[in-house]
C-alpha cells in the first residue's frame, strides 16, 4: 500500500517538475525577434494545413498558394488594392489586340534559389506545363532570354488574373528531365524565401535571399509549424507564441484578442459570398415571382449583423461586391414580410389550412435546404431564415450532411451540366473577384456558366453575356455588360447573396510589426516581409 | 484454445473484408480534399477521371479489392488523401502517441482505481465506503469531453499551466530529457481528463473481489490465526483482487487502444482516434480502411487475450462451453 | 437499508428530468429556436444562462434537449437490450452449432470499434434521433448478449432447472417462466446502464458534429460552443458548463438506480 502510494507521490512530483521545466523552456522561446529597425532575426507563423512541398504541381489549397507565392514569383502581382501590378517585369509591358498579345521584358538579376538566372526559356517552361494556362495559349515568342510574348487563341480579359498573376514561374533545368513533375519535392523557385527545411507534418522553415532583385527581406527566418487546430493557433497567437497564422479568426473572438496588448486585428475585405441558392427547376423556385418574394421575406442585413457583426459587407442582388468598380449601386435586399406575402398572394400561392403555402402543383411549400455539416455560419444562416420564412407560409427544413453528400446532390461531379437534385442550399464560393463571376453564375451555357448551380436560365441574360460581355474589348465596355447584367439579376433573382465575411486574421505587433493585409490578401502576403516603393 | 484462435482469424478475415466496402459506401468522392477548390471549376472531366483513375478508384469494385489484399499484406499502405502523406507513416507516429496516452492512463487507472476500491472495501464499516461510492459514481457520470473541456478552460486557457494542444512543442528543438520532459507537460491535462473518466470499472471491480475475498475462509483462518491485518491485506487480499482488475483491464484495451477520440479532438492529441476523424470527414477511403483496420485488429487482439486469461481464471465455463 | 437512499435520489433527479422532458414548453422561458436576445449575452434576470452565438437562450436550450437526449437514451436501450437477449439467451440456452453461429457473430461485432464505427454510420444517415438510437443500439447489444449468455448457461446447470427439464418442460416454457425472472435484475441493471451510456453517445455524438445541429440537445449546444471558442473568450463559464453538468446530473440519477438493482442481484446471490 505504501510503496503504491509512494510510486504516485513520484509520479505527481515528476508532472510538476515537468510543468515547471517546460515553462521555463517556452519562456525561453518567447522571447521575441531581435528588434533591430532592419531585419527580423525569426518570426513564426502557424500553417493550418500540411502543404507537401508547396511546388506548382502538387495539388494546394488556398493556404498554400498563399505561402508558396513567397517561395515562387510571379510576372504580375496584386497589390494591397487589389490592383494589378508588374512584378517580375518591366513597367513597359504591352497588351495588344484586346487582350491577345502580351508582351513583356524581365527585370534584371533575378536568379533561382540554386543560383541561375531567370530566363525567358523558364518563363515558356512554366505557362506550357503548369496547370493554370496552357490550353489557351496559342504559340510563344521569345525574343531573348529577357523578352518574350505570348499570343492566346482568343482575347481574354481574365488572363491577366488567371494565368500572368497566378502562375509561378518554376526552373525549368530542374524539371526538363523529369518523367513526372509530381516527384520532385525540391521547390527551387526565384522568389524572396527559399525553403530550408521541411519536416512532414510538423513544421516550415523559410529562410530569406538577401540578394534578392527587389531588395533584401525584412526577416530572416519564418518558422512555420503545422497546426490544424484553429482553437490551438488561437490560444497561441494569445499566449505569445505565434506571431500571425495563415488562417482567420471567428468574429467571436474579436473582444478577447483586442484586449490583449500588442495584437492588432487586420480586417480584410472578403471577396467570398455566403449564397443561399435555389434549385430554380423545381417547384416553387422555378416561379420568378416565388424567389423574388423571398428575398423580401429574409433578414439578409440582420442574419449578416447576427453573424457577423460589423465585419462583413452586406450582399445585394447584383451580387458582386458594392465596391467593385462595376457594381451597381441601389440593388440592396429590403426585408419586408408584408411585401413578400403581397407578391405571393398575387402569384396565386394560396394559404393551406396550416398556414403553409399551395405552390402550383398543389404541393404544400415544404422545401429541404441542405448544408455542409462543417460550416457552422451557414447552419446558423439557415436556421435563422427558415424560421423567418414560416412568416410567409413556407416550411423550409434544415438538412445538415456532409461536404461531399451536399455537393453530389448540388454540384454533382462539379459539374452543372449533370443536372442538380435539390430544393435550397446553404452554399458559398471561394471568390467574387473575377470579372466573369457572375458570367459562371448565370450563363445558361454550361461551358460558360460553371457554377451555375441552381440551373439558372434568363434570355435577356443569356444575350447580354454571348453579346457585349464576349466582345468587350475595354475596360469600360465590359464594365457596361456587367452592369447590365446585375440589373437583370435583380429582376430576376436566382438566390439570395447575403454578403461576403471580412477575413479576419490576428497578428501579434509585438513580435513583429511588418504584417499588412489589403482587400482580398492574406496577411502571409509579399508586402508584409518586403519594403516596396 | 486452437478452436478459439481459429474463431478469431476468421472474424480477422471477415473484418478485413467489410473493411473495404464500408468507405466505398460512403457518398461523395474524394476529389474535393485532392484538388483545390478554384481548380475544380476550371477542371475538365478528363482531368477529374484522370485523378480518380491514379487512385484505382474507377476501375471494377473486384480490382480494387485485389490492389487492397495486395497492398495491404505487403504493407504498402499508399497514401492519404487529405494528408498526402503515407499512410505507414501516419499510422506508426499516431499509433506511438496513442499507446503512449493509453499506456500511461490505464496504469493510473488501475493504480488509482485499485487502491480506492479496495481502501474503500476494506473500511466500509466507517462509512467511507458509501462516499466513495457515490463519489465516483459522480465521476464516472462526467462525459469524457466535458471534463476535458474544463481542464483545458481553466488550466490552460485561464491559467495558462499546461499547454492547450498537441503531445509536444512544435517549433523549438528539444533533445533528450528536454524533450521528454515537454511531452510529459503535454499530456497531464489529456491523461487526468481520462483517468478520471476510466478509473470507474477498476474501483467497481477491485472493490468487489476485496469484499469477496475479505469473507473468505482463507482470510478468517488467517485473522483467527492472528497475523497482522496488514499483512493480511497487502499479503493475500491485494494479491487476489487484482487478478479481475487485470482481466477487466485486457477487456478495456481494445476501448481505449482506438484511440480516445474525444479526449484527443479536445486536446488537438495526435492519436489514432483524430486521424480516424480526419480520414472520415475528408472521405479519405485508404486512410479510414487502415486506422479502421488497426483498431479492429487491436480490439480482437485484446478479446482474445481476455479470453485466455478468463480460461485460466474460470476454466469450468470452458468446459461447459466445449460440450 | 442505507443504499435505498441513493436509489430514492436517483429516481428522483430523474423524475425531474422526465417531468422537464414532457413540459418542455411550459417550462422553458423562451422558444429556443427564437431570437430572444442579442448574440453572446452574459447570464442575466433574462436569460439565467446568457445567450449563444446567435441569441438564443440557452436555458430553454438545455430545456428542448432533455427530450432528445432521454429519447435517444431510451430507444437505442430497448434496441440494444432486444438484440442482447434474444441473441444472448438463444445462445446460452440452445447451445451447439446456434450458439457457434451466434457467438461467432456477437464477437464479431464485439471487435467492431465503438465510436469508430458510430462516426463513419452517422454519416451516411445524419443524425435524428431514429437513426441515432439505431446505431447506438446497434453497435452496443454484444456486451449485453455475452453476459448474459454466460449468465443463461449457469442457471442452465443449476439444478433447479434440471429437476424441472426432467419434468418435461418445454424450452419455451422454462426460458419465459424461470430463466427470464432468473435474469431480471441483470437485465434491470444493464437496461439502466444502456440508458445511460446512450444519453452520453447522443452527446457525443453531437459534439463531434455527428449529430443533427439543428436539434437542440445537450451535446450540440457544447458543440456550437466549442465551435465558438467560448473556452478562450470566457463564455464557457455559462455555455459549457450547464449542459455538462445536465449530463452528470441524469447519468449519475441512473447509475445509482443501476447500482441499486446490482445490489438486488449480488444479495439474492448470496442468499442462494
Amino acid at each position: 500500500m505504501k510503496k503504491i502510494l509512494m510510486l504516485l507521490l513520484v509520479m505527481l512530483m515528476i508532472f510538476s517538475l515537468a510543468a515547471c521545466g517546460s515553462n521555463k523552456q517556452s519562456a525561453e522561446q518567447k522571447e521575441p525577434a531581435d528588434k533591430t529597425p532592419e531585419v527580423v532575426e525569426s518570426v513564426v507563423i502557424a500553417i493550418t494545413k500540411d502543404e507537401n512541398s508547396l511546388t506548382p504541381f502538387t495539388y494546394v489549397t488556398a493556404t498554400g498558394s498563399v505561402v508558396n507565392r513567397l517561395i515562387y514569383d510571379t510576372l504580375l502581382t496584386t497589390d494591397l488594392d487589389n490592383n494589378i501590378i508588374p512584378w517580375m517585369v518591366e513597367d513597359d509591358y504591352r497588351i495588344e489586340d484586346g487582350y491577345k498579345k502580351f508582351t513583356f521584358t524581365l527585370i534584371e538579376g533575378q536568379k533561382f534559389h540554386d543560383g541561375t538566372p531567370v530566363t525567358t526559356a523558364d518563363v515558356e517552361y512554366s505557362f506550357l506545363n503548369t496547370r493554370k494556362s496552357t490550353n489557351d495559349i496559342e504559340e510563344i515568342e521569345i525574343a531573348d532570354e529577357r523578352t518574350m510574348t505570348i499570343v492566346l487563341k482568343n482575347s481574354d480579359i481574365n488572363y491577366l488574373r488567371k494565368a500572368l498573376v497566378g502562375t509561378r514561374i518554376i526552373c525549368k533545368a530542374q524539371y526538363e528531365n523529369v518523367e513526372d513533375p509530381k516527384t520532385v519535392n525540391d521547390p527551387i523557385g526565384s522568389g524572396m524565401y527559399r525553403l530550408k527545411e521541411y519536416k512532414v507534418g510538423e513544421y516550415y522553415i523559410f529562410e530569406a535571399m538577401d540578394d534578392y532583385f527587389k531588395g533584401t527581406p525584412k526577416v530572416k527566418t519564418i518558422n512555420m509549424p503545422i497546426m490544424g487546430d484553429s482553437a490551438a493557433v488561437q490560444t497561441a497567437l494569445l499566449s505569445d507564441q505565434i506571431a500571425a497564422a495563415t488562417s482567420s479568426i471567428g468574429v467571436e473572438m474579436i473582444d478577447t484578442f483586442k484586449a490583449k496588448e500588442g495584437i492588432e486585428i487586420k480586417a480584410g475585405a472578403g471577396y467570398s459570398p455566403m449564397i443561399m441558392n435555389f434549385n430554380n427547376g423545381v417547384a416553387p423556385f422555378d416561379d420568378s415571382a416565388f424567389r423574388n418574394a423571398l428575398t423580401y421575406a429574409i433578414d439578409v442585413k440582420g442574419i449578416m449583423t447576427t453573424l457577423y457583426g460589423e465585419y462583413c459587407t452586406i450582399g445585394t442582388k447584383g451580387v458582386v461586391r458594392p465596391d467593385m468598380p462595376y457594381a451597381v449601386a441601389g440593388l440592396d435586399y429590403v426585408y419586408d414580410v408584408d411585401m413578400a406575402n403581397t407578391i405571393l398572394d398575387e402569384a396565386g400561392y394560396k394559404k393551406g389550412a396550416d398556414g403553409i403555402r399551395i405552390d402550383k402543383n398543389g404541393d404544400p411549400c415544404n422545401v429541404e435546404i441542405l448544408v455542409y455539416s462543417g460550416s457552422t455560419v451557414r447552419i446558423r444562416a439557415a436556421e435563422l431564415a427558415s424560421e423567418q420564412l414560416k412568416a410567409i407560409g413556407v416550411n423550409m427544413e434544415v438538412k445538415v450532411m456532409e461536404m461531399d453528400t451536399v455537393d453530389a446532390y448540388v454540384w454533382p461531379d462539379f459539374d452543372v451540366s449533370k443536372g442538380r437534385d435539390y430544393d435550397a442550399s446553404m452554399w458559398g464560393w471561394g471568390t467574387s473577384i473575377n470579372p466573369n463571376f457572375l458570367v459562371t453564375l448565370f450563363s445558361s451555357d454550361f461551358t460558360k456558366g460553371g457554377c451555375n448551380v441552381c440551373g439558372y436560365k434568363n434570355d435577356e441574360m443569356d444575350a447580354v453575356i454571348n453579346d457585349e460581355y464576349a466582345k468587350a474589348l475595354t475596360d469600360e465596355a465590359l464594365y457596361e455588360a456587367l452592369k447590365e447584367m446585375q440589373k437583370i439579376a435583380a429582376e430576376d433573382p436566382s438566390f439570395i447573396c447575403f454578403g461576403f465575411a471580412d477575413a479576419l486574421q490576428a497578428c501579434n505587433m509585438k513580435l513583429y510589426d511588418g504584417f499588412v493585409s489589403g482587400k482580398g490578401t492574406n496577411v502571409v502576403n509579399i508586402f508584409s516581409f518586403l519594403d516596396v516603393e | 484454445m486452437k478452436k478459439r484462435l481459429f474463431h478469431y482469424v476468421i472474424i480477422l478475415l471477415v473484418v478485413i473484408a467489410v473493411n473495404f466496402f464500408i468507405p466505398r459506401a460512403l457518398p461523395g468522392s474524394p476529389i474535393r480534399s485532392l484538388v483545390a477548390d478554384e481548380d475544380i471549376v476550371e477542371m475538365t472531366a478528363e482531368k477529374k477521371m484522370g485523378i480518380l483513375e491514379a487512385y484505382h478508384l474507377t476501375d471494377p469494385l473486384y480490382k480494387q479489392f485485389g490492389y487492397y489484399i495486395r497492398d495491404l499484406f505487403t504493407l504498402n499502405w499508399g497514401t492519404s488523401f487529405s494528408k498526402r502523406l503515407p499512410i505507414a507513416q501516419l499510422m506508426r507516429s499516431a499509433a506511438k502517441w496513442t499507446l503512449l496516452l493509453s499506456g500511461i492512463t490505464m496504469i493510473l487507472s488501475v493504480f488509482t482505481g485499485s487502491l480506492i476500491g479496495a481502501y474503500s472495501a476494506l473500511h466500509r464499516k466507517k462509512g467511507r465506503d458509501l462516499g466513495m461510492v457515490l463519489g465516483t459514481t459522480f465521476i464516472s457520470s462526467i462525459p469524457s469531453f466535458w471534463i476535458a473541456i474544463l481542464l483545458l478552460a481553466v488550466f490552460s486557457a485561464k491559467l495558462g499551466w499546461f499547454p492547450a494542444y498537441g503531445a509536444y512543442s512544435m517549433w523549438s528543438k528539444a533533445e533528450g530529457f528536454a524533450k521528454v520532459l515537454d511531452v510529459a507537460w503535454h499530456m497531464v491535462l489529456p491523461v487526468i481528463a481520462l483517468v478520471i473518466t476510466s478509473l470507474m470499472p477498476y474501483f467497481t471491480t477491485s472493490r468487489y473481489s476485496v469484499l469477496k475475498t475479505i469473507s473468505s475462509d482463507y482470510v478468517r483462518m488467517a485473522r483467527f490465526r492472528g497475523i497482522p491485518e496488514k499483512k493480511i491485506n497487502v499479503g493475500y487480499i491485494m494479491r487476489n483482487a487484482l487478478v479481475p482488475v487485470f482481466t477487466m483491464l485486457m477487456m478495456d484495451i481494445g476501448y481505449l487502444l482506438s484511440g480516445s477520440v474525444l479526449v484527443e479532438t479536445v486536446f488537438s492529441f495526435p492519436g489514432l482516434g483524430v486521424l480516424m476523424r480526419d480520414a472520415v470527414s475528408a472521405r479519405d477511403y485508404p486512410l479510414i480502411q487502415y486506422t479502421f483496420l488497426v483498431s479492429s485488429v487491436l480490439t480482437i487482439a485484446a478479446l482474445f487475450a481476455a479470453d485466455v486469461l478468463y480460461h485460466k481464471i474460470d476454466p469450468s465455463l470452458e468446459e461447459s462451453y466445449e460440450k | 437499508m442505507k443504499n435505498r437512499a441513493f436509489m430514492i435520489i436517483g429516481l428522483a433527479v430523474l423524475l425531474v428530468f422526465v417531468v422537464t422532458a414532457i413540459f418542455q414548453e411550459q417550462i422553458a422561458p423562451y422558444s429556443p429556436y427564437e431570437q430572444s436576445g442579442k448574440p453572446f449575452e452574459r447570464p442575466s434576470g433574462e436569460h439565467i444562462f446568457g445567450t449563444n452565438d446567435i441569441g438564443q437562450d440557452i436555458f430553454s436550450e438545455l430545456v428542448y434537449g432533455t427530450r432528445n437526449s432521454l429519447l435517444v437514451g431510451l430507444i437505442s436501450a430497448t434496441i440494444s437490450l432486444a438484440l442482447g437477449i434474444i441473441i444472448g439467451v438463444s445462445a446460452g440456452w440452445f447451445g451447439g452449432t446456434t450458439d457457434h453461429i451466434l457467438s461467432q457473430i456477437t464477437t464479431f461485432f464485439m471487435t467492431i470499434p465503438f465510436l469508430p464505427s458510430v462516426i463513419i454510420l452517422s454519416t451516411f444517415t445524419r443524425g435524428g434521433i431514429w437513426s441515432m438510437s439505431i446505431i447506438l443500439g446497434f453497435l452496443s447489444w454484444p456486451g449485453i448478449a455475452r453476459v448474459l449468455r454466460t449468465t443463461t448457461m449457469q442457471i442452465k446447470e443449476s439444478y433447479a432447472i434440471k429437476i424441472i427439464k426432467g419434468m418435461g418442460a418445454s424450452d419455451a416454457y422454462i426460458i419465459l417462466r424461470h430463466v427470464i425472472p432468473e435474469l431480471l435484475p441483470l437485465i434491470a441493471y444493464r437496461a439502466v446502464t444502456r440508458v445511460k451510456a446512450g444519453i452520453l453517445s447522443e452527446s457525443t455524438m453531437s459534439f463531434l458534429g455527428l449529430g443533427n445541429p439543428i436539434a437542440k440537445s445537450w451535446g450540440s449546444t457544447i458543440y456550437y460552443a466549442q465551435a465558438k471558442n467560448a473556452l478562450l473568450n470566457g463564455s464557457w463559464v455559462w455555455w459549457i458548463i450547464p449542459p455538462g453538468v445536465c449530463i452528470c446530473l441524469i447519468s449519475m440519477a441512473l447509475m445509482l438506480i443501476a447500482y441499486e438493482f446490482e445490489n438486488m442481484r449480488s444479495s439474492k446471490k448470496e442468499a442462494t
